[in-house]
């Protein structure tokens, strides 16, 4: 009966690509997810480098164990329950304050780190909501002046006065890009790695990512990219609270102390940089949409960036 | 048609058959996995139902309606898992993180995630 089949090489040459190409289609990786930092981690990957996944989680703990606000033994906590003394960190340390610095000099203050304490008075840490008085905010933002934070490089030590510090902003972000190192480390194939909303696509090939509807569920946008790509996200839907009619949202604007009022409810940035597309999340959202265009014009030509209007209204830029 | 063609022909059938059917099964299917500290369980989006789950703080309750599904009870003081609404498209998720209590909708699609 074989004789019949006279192009024999013909159909297993179309069996095999209709078998490569049903398989890529299907983009097996093997998944996993957790609560960690204050927020989700979801990891894909490929099946061949699941062992990875603990080392990520590892990573992650020992991040979020120097950068938490809350956690007792954490550098940041250590700050900002001991000011006006010089404390020791490390070169790590030191690239995060600096980028968060970096940032604040490029925006004329939109980004500040040392926010926390206003962020705190809102209750958006412990969810104690509440809208403070005029008052409180005007001597809260006395101190987040950044003059407020010494660095002594040499000796590799901070200080500071006043104000508390608060990486929300930026920390998620650093955190994926040092999921890239370890990905690169452990010569991973492909990978999908979503820190609280912070996205890391790796791998040869294009993976698309949604950007969430800000006002509904679903998605309002997708992203095509290509592998080594973040996509960092921020929203007033994060956390808010509604008093008499109005959303107080957790993005405060340095300026008054008060939530953003930009015009923007969502913006998202795709950038090769984890920690500089999360902290321009931030940054774009408290500016607006045309001195956000204006920063990304004049700092990071190459960025994408999808901004989202109260009314919906979607504009991207690239 | 020589012998090892024969061979790699009559291997191949059985490859090609399960990809195609498990392709088939798996797309456009989509169903919520709820995850807490007990582990992980999965629940069709095709039953309308209420879901108790077992939070830190104590019991969350969660509904799966019209192939949605939303936090609607939570002991927990930010109330974010409620407010964030329904979740309804794969890769979406919500989480209550005082309770260590995370949803998502599973299952194979065109997206790789969801940014937030």
């Amino acid at each position: 009966m074989w004789r019949r089949f006279k192009y024999s090489r013909l159909i297993i040459f179309f069996l095999t690509l209709i078998l490569i190409f049903s398989t890529s289609c299907k983009n097996n990786l093997y998944t996993t997810k957790g609560l960690y930092m204050g927020t989700f981690l979801i990891v894909s990957i490929d099946n061949e480098h699941k062992n990875v996944i603990n080392k990520i989680n590892e990573e992650i703990i020992r991040i979020e164990e120097k950068f938490s606000r809350f956690k007792e033994e954490s550098l940041v906590y250590k700050i900002n329950n001991e000011k006006g003394s010089w404390i020791d960190v490390d070169d790590e340390f030191l690239y995060v304050l600096k980028t968060s610095l970096y940032l604040n000099k490029i925006s004329n203050g939109a980004f500040n780190p040392l926010i926390g304490d206003i962020v705190n008075e809102y209750g958006f840490y412990d969810g104690n909501y509440k809208v403070p008085d005029e008052n409180t905010l005007k001597g809260l933002l006395k101190n987040i002046d950044i003059k407020n934070i010494e660095i002594d490089e040499k000796n590799k030590k901070i200080k500071i006065e006043n104000g508390s510090l608060d990486f929300g902003g930026i920390v998620k972000g650093y955190a994926v890009d040092k999921i890239r190192e370890i990905l690169i480390e452990n010569s991973v194939k492909e990978s999908v790695i979503n820190l609280g909303g912070n996205i890391l696509v790796w791998g040869d090939r294009k993976f698309k990512i949604g950007v969430k509807n800000p006002r509904g569920d679903g998605i309002i946008y997708t992203f095509e990219l290509n592998g080594n790509s973040t996509v960092s996200t921020s929203g007033d839907y994060e956390n808010f609270f509604i008093k008499d009619n109005k959303r107080y949202h957790h993005i405060i604007n340095p300026e008054n102390g008060k939530p953003a009022e930009s015009g923007l409810i969502e913006v998202s940035i795709v950038s090769e940089s984890g920690i500089i597309g999360d902290g321009l999340s931030t940054t774009l959202f408290i500016l607006g949409k045309e001195k956000g265009k204006e920063l990304i014009k004049n700092n990071f030509p190459n960025t994408t960036v999808l901004f989202v209007d109260e009314e919906l209204n979607m504009e991207l830029i690239k | 048609m020589k012998k090892y063609d024969k061979i790699l022909l009559l291997s191949l059938i059985p490859f090609f058959i399960f990809s195609i059917f498990y392709f088939n099964i798996n797309s456009d299917k989509k169903y919520l996995t709820i995850i807490n500290r007990e582990g992980e369980k999965n629940y069709s989006l095709l039953e309308n139902k209420i879901v108790n789950v077992k939070g830190d703080l104590g019991d969350l309750k969660v509904e799966i309606n019209n192939g949605k599904a939303r936090v609607i009870e939570s002991n927990c003081k930010e109330k974010l898992c409620i407010k964030r609404g329904w979740i309804s498209i794969i890769g979406e998720y919500s989480a209550c993180l005082p309770n260590d209590v995370f949803i998502i909708i599973n299952g194979r699609s065109e997206i790789d995630g969801i940014s937030e």
